[in-house]
């Protein structure tokens, strides 16, 4: 009868920012990985794995696991396990006497390898989940490992007790200079104490009994084939968001806004901060509230982990707080009121920067940016400024936009960075921007300077929205420009997976404020290729690579951003994204709108059609253009040149329709542009049929190609490449 | 002065923490007699961190950090503060339950209050010394910082050593319930504001706007210099003391606003290798059985 085999991990307290990843919510890897290939290797069965912990214990649950496996060792060949008599060889008796058997034991079987002596085994699975507990534990994947004792043995904290059960049996095992067992530890509230645990069911029932509340990780399920991911359900953080909405309405408020990665975090933090979770009210003195609120609410968060509470509108902060505590202690009160102690103090300080800060205008910092390293080979954060002014308005030049005015442009440049110098921002780094705004509209700033200076480092990750107003949008992306082309520029470009500068988030949020313009801006048109030029020429001499590769190089990078978030974010088809890529790669915010009207296309049954058409067009011409090596300069089309009637009769079709489609595409009038182009297909079949394009004759093969590029070019080069749309399968799929 | 109705006085405090690790066999050693940043400088730290021998010790050790200098007038940062320095070598396994032992000798009770093990890795980058461990957090008051030493002078200790370092101002104000640190009893009729809060706001105005930038930069180079000799001559601990003395120079730079963001790392390199330096030749000479002694007898 199959059983379920239980590990806990028991540690000193775990980081709490890890275990997200080692209970595998958002990724692989992670305990349910190496639990996986520990049973791969050891070749045990499993139908389910669980996971689950606390921050002092990592807990392992397989299911499924039968209590023998069988298992066929090979040995050697027979005709070398025998001798000409028919005696066992040496080579026969030793690997006899590695699984302790006698000769005897083995029994001949054709093999991929011959005909050889194998020893058929049954092993208690015991003994291979004794082997498999140190390659778990050697397995699971850490930021930061450490040492702790004699052993060598590395982990996150150290481990300081294991208890490992199969059914009702334990198993026994070791790591580091810790013994398996079969006892766990209650909460450090309940005195860490020790129960004796007789099988694996009874250990769920007494980590309740001991207030221990658990927290679900991934779980795995053994399919057929493979293996597939059980809907993650994150019950701990889930009844703590609960308690937290709950004691916020009795405070007459609510949190903040929970989809921010700020609270996202705190919830993920507090949640692995506490084996036995309580929340608590607790509120500070008003008069602080006077200071900017993120400055409350990120020196709660980030200091002391504790929850800001606003008025019912969301928008006001309410001079109170929440706190996560581990288990009630005897006295409520006056641990609140030790927290309330230390908020005060944290607050006196924020306060004393926000007055140091305050002493003078904001542009009075601009200066000493010049003493703020942007990055070793990159020069000072104070040299960026003159260099954003300058995309920035070669921005607004190529985008004709007069709104925001130039000076405004200019100002916001001038001001964006200065924070990084104040105090404020010294304490707490992840207010660059908000604090600068903040100070910006303290001096009387102009409203959409201070708003540019608060958009200015958005989208900060994925889920963040990007810059609300034009300004804000065009300063992010001069930002992230200047960036990708100093870095890409020294030779820091990230590699495989190592991003230390973190450039792939940066080209991410450029794209995406490309694909998704504040109103009413569109970048559709941009060419990034000629920003780039200016971008470059704006750092001098400082920059090492050639400038070319240094293009190509960000316009590959860029790339991959745009398709990652076309078959990621945008859920289109990859040969979608491939076709307009193809007929234009450099104005991404134009390509990202040709993006979505093919898609449109290709999900409305009457456009397929005619997009299916014009695609045969394109897969035709197309094709003989890639063919031929010798496309690139073969010239204008000749009409004189034409020998056939089909070609004839193909050009005057073509000469009918070329302006029209050309009128169409100006006119941004796709669907008539494709129904005009696919038009064509009749005279196209009848040439491809009649005609040979590749004539031995150097003319006339010339002018032939010229013709199919030409016609190839009408669309694949301004709208998209149709003939890398998945054809065939349509074909079949339509009759066509 | 009146009389706290609970809590320990500060001196107090310092009495109930010899006193708990000498019962557990420690060594109670005495402050550096040199300027230093934590109580990880002090040699009978770091050096004894190396090599192979058991080691248990405990001290207070003045700390000094020009840069958190408030003028006196932060309740809870000054430029010159104590930290009470414990090492066990090997870190025993119940090193968290003796250390929350040590919590309750000082007459706190764990079940009253809320006492977290919050993720912090240590580092210093002068020392090139790291370690993982954590910050005790009481009722949300880091109160201690608890290490397990990964490398120390560039070195992978054979032995790992458990570090745990109070914040022995910080613990007084938990436990007498004041909010500022110059409200504390030191003993029964002086507070912490009449012994040091004159000399805070003496040493801030120094550290901020009376030490010599130029003559700082010479101390530094020269006990740079002077350290390299020394290392030379294979006289470990004068070595180390001249790294100190560049090591406080730096900081004292830095106070001023005169280490350019571009030399900081290179100035930091240059006394971290020091740093690796001392700790290899420590390691070559360690053959006296009894490992470092600063005394020199």
């Amino acid at each position: 009868m199959v059983q379920s085999f239980l590990l806990e991990i028991g540690c000193e307290e775990l980081p709490a920012d890890y275990l997200p990843a080692v209970l595998n919510w958002d990724e692989q890897g992670g305990l349910a990985s190496a639990a996986r290939a520990a049973f791969e290797e050891g070749g045990l069965p499993w139908s389910e794995i669980r996971l689950f912990g606390t921050p002092r214990r990592l807990v392992l649950l397989v299911q499924g696991v039968p209590p023998v496996v069988e298992r066929t060792e090979e040995g050697p060949p027979v005709q070398v396990a025998f001798d000409p008599q028919g005696r066992p060889t040496r080579a026969a008796e030793s690997f006899a006497g590695r699984y302790g058997v006698p000769v005897s034991k083995l029994v001949r079987k054709r093999t991929a390898r011959g005909e050889r002596l194998v020893l058929k085994r049954r092993i208690p699975a015991a003994d291979l989940l004794r082997e498999a507990i140190p390659a778990i534990l050697r397995g699971v994947p850490f930021p930061k490992m450490m040492r702790w004792d004699a052993s060598g043995a590395r982990f996150a904290r150290p481990i300081r007790w294991l208890l490992a059960l199969y059914g009702s049996r334990p198993v026994p095992c070791a790591y580091a200079q810790v013994r398996g067992g079969s006892v766990t530890y209650g909460s450090r509230r309940q005195g860490s104490r020790p129960v004796l645990i007789k099988s694996v069911p009874s250990y769920f029932a007494a980590l309740k009994r001991l207030r221990v509340d658990l927290e679900e990780g991934q779980h795995v399920r053994r399919t057929a084939e493979a293996w597939e991911l059980i809907p993650l359900r994150r019950r701990k953080r889930e009844r703590l968001l609960k308690l937290l909405r709950a004691a916020a309405r009795k405070l007459k408020g609510r949190l903040q806004d929970e989809r921010t990665d700020e609270f996202k975090w705190l919830l993920d933090t507090v949640t692995f901060l506490a084996e036995e979770p309580v929340v608590a009210a607790g509120s500070f003195r008003p008069e602080y509230l006077a200071l900017p609120p993120e400055v409350l609410s990120t020196s709660m968060a980030k200091h002391l982990k504790l929850f800001s509470v606003y008025a019912a509108d969301g928008k006001k902060l309410l001079p109170k707080f929440l706190a996560v505590l581990e288990g009630k202690p005897k006295d409520s009160a006056r641990v609140m009121a030790n927290i309330e102690r230390i908020i005060e103090a944290r607050f006196t300080d924020a306060r004393f920067f926000y007055q140091e800060d305050t002493k003078g205008r904001l542009e009075g910092k601009v200066p000493d940016l010049a003493k703020v390293v942007f990055h070793e080979k990159l020069g000072a954060v104070g040299d960026r400024i003159p260099r954003l002014q300058r995309l920035l308005k070669a921005l607004a030049q190529r985008l004709s936009v007069s709104d925001p005015t130039p000076w405004e442009l200019e100002r916001a440049a001038h001001l964006c960075k200065a924070d990084l110098v104040t105090q404020m921002v010294r304490e707490f780094p992840s207010l660059q921007g908000t604090i600068g705004a903040h100070y910006a509209g303290h001096d009387g700033e102009p409203a959409e300077v201070v708003r540019a200076i608060a958009e200015q480092y958005r989208p900060r990750t994925a889920n963040d929205p990007v810059p609300p107003t034009p300004l804000g949008a065009m300063l992010s992306l001069a930002d992230r420009l200047d960036t990708l082309i100093g870095y890409f520029g020294v030779g820091l470009k990230p590699t495989g997976s190592v991003d230390p500068y973190g450039l792939r988030r940066q080209a991410l949020g450029f794209v995406r404020i490309l694909i998704e313009p504040p109103p009413p801006l569109s970048f559709a048109g941009l060419s990034i290729d000629r920003l780039s030029d200016e971008g470059i020429q704006s750092w001098g001499s400082r920059l090492k690579a050639d400038p070319a590769e240094l293009k190509k190089d960000l316009r590959a990078f860029l790339r991959e951003r745009f398709e990652w978030l076309a078959l990621v974010a945008g859920r289109f088809e990859r040969e979608q994204a491939e076709a307009v890529l193809a007929a234009g790669a450099d104005d991404l915010a134009g390509a990202w709108e040709r993006l979505k009207i093919l898609s449109s296309f290709w999900n409305d049954q009457r456009k397929k059609q005619t997009l299916l058409r014009a695609a045969k067009v394109a897969e035709r011409t197309g094709r003989i253009v890639r063919a031929a090596k010798e496309t690139d300069g073969v010239g204008r089309v000749d009409p004189q040149r034409f020998t056939e009637s089909s070609e004839r009769k193909l050009w005057e079709a073509w000469s009918r329709v070329a302006p029209m489609i050309q009128e169409q595409i100006a006119g941004g009038r796709w669907v008539e542009a494709v129904e005009a182009y696919g038009s064509l297909y009749p005279q196209v079949h009848e040439f491809f049929e009649k005609v040979f394009v590749m004539d031995e004759n150097p003319d006339l093969r010339r002018n032939r190609l010229a013709f199919m590029k030409e016609i190839f070019q009408a669309l694949g080069g301004s709208f998209a490449d149709l003939s890398r749309l998945p054809l065939a399968e349509e074909r079949q799929k339509v009759g066509a | 002065m009146k009389k706290r109705r609970s809590g320990l006085t500060f001196q107090q405090l310092i009495l109930r923490l010899e006193r708990f690790w000498a019962d557990q066999g420690c060594l109670i050693a005495q402050p550096y007699d040199m300027e230093m940043g934590a109580g990880t400088f002090h040699p009978l730290t770091f050096f004894k961190a190396l090599g192979p021998d058991p080691w248990k010790v405990a001290f207070v050790q003045p700390s000094r950090r020009p840069t958190d200098g408030r003028y006196g007038q932060n309740p809870l940062r000054a430029q010159r503060y104590y930290q009470y320095q414990v090492i066990l070598k090997p870190a025993p396994a119940d090193v968290q339950a003796v250390y929350l032992k040590s919590l309750e000798c000082l007459g706190i009770d764990l079940k009253a209050h809320d006492l977290r093990f919050v993720q912090d890795d240590w580092e210093s980058p002068t020392l090139g010394a790291w370690g993982l461990g954590w910050e005790v957090w009481l009722d949300g008051l880091e109160v201690t910082q608890f290490t397990y030493f990964q490398q120390v002078g560039g070195v992978d200790p054979e032995v790992i050593s458990a570090e745990l370092t109070y914040g022995l101002e910080r613990i007084a104000m938990f436990l007498q319930g004041k909010l500022d640190l110059y409200a504390l009893q030191w003993n029964e009729e002086f507070t912490y504001g009449q012994i040091h809060r004159r000399d805070e706001v003496e040493s801030s105005t120094y550290n901020f706007e009376h030490a010599d930038v130029r003559f700082q930069r010479e101390s530094f180079d020269r006990a740079y210099e002077k350290s390299r000799e020394l290392l030379k001559a294979g006289l470990i601990l004068p070595a180390y003391e001249q790294l100190l003395k560049s090591s406080h120079a730096f900081n004292l730079l830095d106070a001023r606003g005169a280490v350019s963001v571009n030399e900081r790392p290179t100035l930091i390199a240059g006394v971290r290798a020091l740093a690796k330096q001392c700790a290899e030749g420590y390691l070559k000479r360690g053959q006296t059985p009894r490992g470092l002694t600063p005394s020199g007898s």
